[in-house]
């Protein structure tokens, strides 16, 4: 702020109060129009819900939350925070995500770029479209009243590849989103076949114990199925194996033969 | 003469030497051969410097190393001195050895003391010299010079252009004087000449800064070789120079120029992007390309250099969101006002860098790394816009630096917001500092890169102390004892007036009227018997107004006026060097006078008061520092928790070495003579750790003095001393026994003895002893106070319960402190 401005302006521009005569006023700022008046003015015109700003000509509606106190000398920079807040609440990246240190940089100087144009009003309308395409393509939400309508599908543009990190294209140079392959279920058998070739496992057996059914074997979780199961794989299961014939097919696939290919 | 130690051949441009500097001259040898650092504590007056530049300069002639000499010093005076000493000793070298060598030392000082230009040195600040060189000198001012522009520049230093770069200036030793007339005489800038010459010289000399101070060390000393040899001269404050040189404050009115620098700067892209947008685009290519100007930034001209220390600097490019000059403007004004916001704070603040660092992220969304950026990207952006009134951007500068500082230090540093300036201010006045709490951080980079650094002084008791603060290791560490053959100086401690009430400058006893009335006694009685001047020490100015103005109540000031002239020092430059100037005036003819000054005021620091100008010093009170101040709160709690120091250890390390300095104002030389007066019962305890030479001669009978006592004993030493001093007197046997001097006979006799003594069984016992040896021999008559805890920082005496008011203060305080 120049000198001058902050001499003369340190009056409240709505009923005159002047801190040097009344010590201990104090401001509150609204972040729409930046008008900066007393907080007796903001409860006088605002305790009645949404009213206008009552700094003449000014006609932004405000609610009494909106008044907060200032926290810089110079609005211009509190004006540029907040700017600033929303911006980087939209393209919040970190180096990590991005291919090459340069290309984090091109990213700080566009953010920088986008807040600068708000910050100096030049291209608002561009820039903020392109920020809220970004928001929409990678699903942030901006503020409650202009966020992406649920359901709405984010609009993809046609040249981006679908695994492009930023789908609106805004931010280059991002690491592509890597979907890890899924992984197969862990098999404590190996590959080895579970198939059951030479004999059946049945619905149900009825145990019995010297003619009577047992419960003391159905106690504790023990499941007489699953040692059915296991005690006739026991019994069988070197039935098809022919060791011979698998030593054999080992050595032919460990020595290959020499031969036209 | 000419000596031998060990192998190496030494020329010494004197026909005697003192003992102690030939003992002196061995340590340094066997320090420069081991290659490791030392602490070495000589006695004012012996003839330190000329000691270690004959030792060094026949080092680096003799081994084909030919190290090089970096010697540091404080003050101009001191640095011109030592010049005319190498130049001298030079001299000496080359009429024995029959020719001259080729050799090269210079000296090297602000471009205030060594401007030329007809208008730019007439200046008085040396911001505004450099700054006035730097816009005639830069390198687009010449760019623009080559492409026909009018634009003014600095024939003396473009003459330089024209010479061999490496022989600006022919070989040989050039004081600062005599670097100014062969400046003038070849129409050569000086300052640039020895600039440039620095890497061919054999020996520089300059300011501490120069090597400590990393926003100049960069730029200087950077091209200096490993095996330099590097010493610093009194370097009994270098902690503090350290500190300094990475501490910074900030105010309202610097912020708020720093926001009209940055506004000029806006404007002058601006300007730059209507008439000139290629050279703002191509500094932003270059930047995004990660270009650094290796040798540019270094530049002669740079505007300013990092701030940092070398190992600390980002070698990665600038970030993306400050490589728009106008992007880093706007940067730059979001900072400041976050630090103007910070100011408004109406109660003290200390908070650590990385809680600054997180609060200002969550304000004003700065990143840390774009903060440690901002030095060199302002460096960058003031040399594309070309600036030529660079002073009016130097707030805007400090700004950087201190965000360079802040974004690159974590711990060793504090950050403390005093809104007021004293405890009773009611209108607001900030300050925020950024305080640099360990020493051993800008010094840690000269302790890594130079193989040899030689720590002395006069006075620098306990000498394990600054091993210790400065984190380093020694090869060794000594302190010489004075020989003499009789008593020149009468250290004494008086402990209490005549009426036996016990005095001190304590806190609780400082305006009490029967102290306030002793020490007025006490002064003048001194007047009525000391010849010429008297030179007195306060512990602080308010302390000294305080009891001027009693004394003025008590009519003490008159009586004093009858027998001397009283003179005082204040903290305005001019005037003290005014009243100075009166002193020494009233000394050399007439009465002589009284000169009134603090102990760490300009004048205990760096004048001297040679013989008559100073045959008393009384020191008012022992100088403990204001411990009420934060800072040194805060530094004192760092170096207990880091180095184990303990806050009374420190302050009493401090208070004494103060009272040394003092103390050593009044003794030049071995033919000088004075008396030294501690007056404060807090000394009495202290005594050990005043230098070797000064405990030494304080006997058990020279302590614990009341006021009468002192006088008859100082009347007494006046009355012995009443010749002056034969240097060099026959001891009446003929030989080398208490001897203050030796000629080369009687050194080459204690040569002899010596290693006659070291094959004797007394295995590995080597020279390092000489001294020890040698004191016993040279002041055999006084009592041995030096014993193995003298000096020790932790002797069991600063827990009696006659420990210092202060003292209790603090650790009462800081109890509190943790209570609360
Ligand atoms: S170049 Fe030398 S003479 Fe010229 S202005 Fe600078 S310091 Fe002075
Ligand atoms: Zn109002
Ligand atoms: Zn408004």
């Amino acid at each position: 702020m120049d000198e001058e401005d902050s001499v003369g302006a340190n009056k409240c521009p709505v009923c005159g109060s002047d801190p040097r005569t009344h010590p201990g006023l104090r401001f509150k700022i609204n972040t729409k129009c930046y008008h900066r008046i007393c907080e007796g003015c903001v409860d006088r015109h605002f305790s009645s819900g949404k009213a206008e700003c009552p700094v003449g000509g000014c006609h932004v509606s405000l609610w009494k939350r909106e008044w907060r106190t200032q926290t810089f000398e110079d609005l211009k920079i509190e004006r540029e925070v907040e700017i600033r807040r929303r911006v980087t609440k939209i393209l919040d990246r970190r180096e990590e995500e991005f291919e090459t240190k340069r290309d984090y940089d091109d990213f700080l100087e566009l953010r920088e770029e986008l807040v600068m144009n708000l910050v100096f009003r030049t291209d608002v309308a561009a820039t903020n479209r392109k920020l809220k395409e970004y928001a929409q393509a990678n699903g942030i939400k901006t503020d409650p009243t202009d966020g992406p309508e649920p359901g709405a599908k984010a609009p993809r543009r046609k040249d981006m590849a679908p695994d492009a990190a930023d789908q609106s294209g805004l931010i280059k140079g991002l690491k592509r989103i890597v979907i890890p392959e899924a992984k197969a279920p862990y098999d404590p058998f190996m590959g080895m076949p579970r198939t059951r070739e030479y004999y059946e496992v049945k619905e149900s057996y009825i145990t019995r114990v010297r003619g009577k059914p047992a419960e003391a074997m159905l106690a504790g979780g023990y499941d007489f199925a699953q040692y059915m199961d296991e005690s006739l794989l026991r019994a069988f299961a070197g039935l098809g194996v022919f060791i011979e014939d698998e030593m054999s097919a080992r050595d032919n696939t460990a020595i290959p033969v020499p031969g036209p290919t | 003469m000419k000596f031998f130690i060990d192998d190496l051949p030494v020329l010494f441009p004197y026909p005697r030497i003192y003992p102690e500097q030939y003992a002196y001259m061995c340590d340094l040898k066997r320090t420069l051969d081991a290659g490791g650092h030392c602490v070495l504590e000589m006695p004012s007056g012996t003839g330190k410097t000329v000691s270690l530049l004959s030792l060094i300069v026949a080092y680096q002639q003799h081994y084909p190393e030919h190290r090089k000499l970096i010697y540091c010093s404080r003050t101009m005076s001191e640095i011109e001195k030592a010049l005319a000493e190498l130049k001298a000793l030079m001299k000496y070298r080359s009429d024995q050895l029959g020719h001259v060598e080729d050799f090269r030392g210079l000296g090297l000082t602000s471009r205030k003391n060594l401007c030329l230009h007809p208008s730019v040195k007439r200046e008085k600040s040396g911001a505004v010299v450099d700054a006035r060189c730097r816009a005639l000198t830069a390198g687009f001012v010449k760019e623009k010079k080559e492409r026909g522009e009018d634009v003014d520049v600095c024939i003396y230093h473009d003459n330089l252009d024209l010479l061999e770069p490496h022989n600006l200036v022919p070989p040989g030793v050039f004081t600062l004087d005599g670097l100014l007339r062969y400046g003038e005489d070849h129409k050569q800038c000086p300052y640039f000449s020895a600039r440039r010459m620095m890497s061919f010289c054999n020996v520089i000399i300059y300011s501490y800064h120069y090597l400590l101070d990393p926003k100049i060390a960069e730029r200087v000393s950077k091209e200096l070789s490993k095996d330099c040899i590097v010493v610093f001269d009194e370097a009994h404050n270098i902690d503090n120079v350290c500190i300094e040189s990475l501490s910074i404050d900030l105010t309202e009115d610097s912020l708020r120029k720093a926001t009209r620098g940055a506004n000029n700067l806006e404007r002058k892209i601006e300007e730059m992007k209507a008439s000139d947008e290629e050279k703002l685009q191509n500094e932003y290519q270059k930047l995004v390309e990660g270009l650094r100007e290796a040798d540019e930034a270094r530049a002669e001209d740079a505007f300013m250099s990092n701030p940092t220390l070398p190992d600390d600097l980002l070698k990665e490019a600038v970030p993306g969101n400050i490589r728009r000059a106008e992007h880093f403007v706007a940067f730059l004004k979001r900072f400041i006002e976050y630090l103007k916001t910070r100011m408004k704070v109406l109660y003290v603040i200390q908070e650590t860098p990385p809680s600054f660092l997180s609060h200002l992220k969550e304000l004003t969304f700065i990143e840390r790394k774009p903060l440690r950026f901002c030095a060199e990207r302002l460096t960058s952006l003031v040399r594309t816009l070309e600036l030529t009134n660079i002073e009016d951007y130097q707030p805007l500068q400090e700004v950087a630096t201190f965000a360079t500082l802040i974004a690159t230090y974590e711990t060793g540093f504090l950050l403390i917001l005093e809104p007021f300036e004293t405890e009773q201010a009611t209108v607001p006045n900030p300050i925020l500092h950024f305080a640099c709490l360990d020493a051993s951080i800008a010094i840690k980079p000269v302790f890594e890169r130079f193989s040899s650094v030689i720590i002395t002084s006069g006075t620098i008791s306990p000498l394990e102390m600054y091993p210790k603060m400065l984190n380093f290791n020694t090869v060794l560490q000594e302190s010489y004892p004075m020989s003499l053959t009789r008593r020149s100086f009468l250290p004494m401690i008086v402990t209490r007036g005549s009426d036996q009430q016990s005095i001190t400058s304590g806190f609780q006893s400082r305006s009490d009227p029967g102290v306030v009335r002793n020490y007025g006694a006490l002064l003048f009685e001194f007047a009525k018997l000391t010849p010429d001047g008297i030179v007195v020490f306060f512990p602080s100015y308010l302390y000294m107004e305080m009891i001027i103005s009693m004394w003025q109540g008590m009519g003490i000031l008159d009586q004093i006026w009858t027998y001397k002239l009283i003179l005082v020092e204040t903290p305005d430059a001019q005037e003290t060097s005014l009243a100075l100037e009166t002193y020494r005036t009233a000394c050399e003819n007439g009465k002589g006078a009284i000169l009134l000054c603090v102990a760490r005021g300009k004048v205990s620091e760096g004048i001297d008061f040679d013989h008559h100008f100073g045959r008393t010093v009384l020191c008012m009170g022992a100088p403990f520092q204001y411990t009420e101040s934060r800072i040194l709160k805060a530094r004192l709690e760092f170096l207990r928790e880091n180095y184990r120091i303990k806050e009374q250890d420190f302050l009493s390390f401090d208070a004494m070495r103060h009272a040394a300095q003092c103390l050593g104002r009044v003794l030049r030389g071995k033919d000088d003579y004075g008396i030294m007066v501690l007056a404060d019962r807090r000394f009495q305890k202290k005594r050990n750790q005043l230098p070797r030479w000064i405990a030494e001669e304080i006997h058990e009978g020279q302590t614990g003095l009341s006021t009468d006592a002192a006088v008859g004993m100082a009347k007494k030493f006046l009355r012995s001393i009443a010749q002056p001093l034969v240097p060099g007197q026959k001891a009446p046997d003929g030989s080398t026994k208490g001897k203050d001097s030796w000629d080369l006979k009687e050194l080459e006799n204690f040569q002899r003895e010596q290693r006659s003594n070291r094959g004797e069984g007394d295995f590995g016992r080597q020279d390092a002893y000489a001294h020890d040896y040698l004191h016993r021999e040279t002041n055999a008559g006084s009592t041995l106070l030096h014993n193995g805890s003298r000096g020790d920082v932790n002797t069991a005496d600063e827990f009696d319960e006659d420990i210092a008011d202060e003292e209790f203060l603090i650790a009462e305080r800081m109890q509190i402190e943790l209570v609360g």
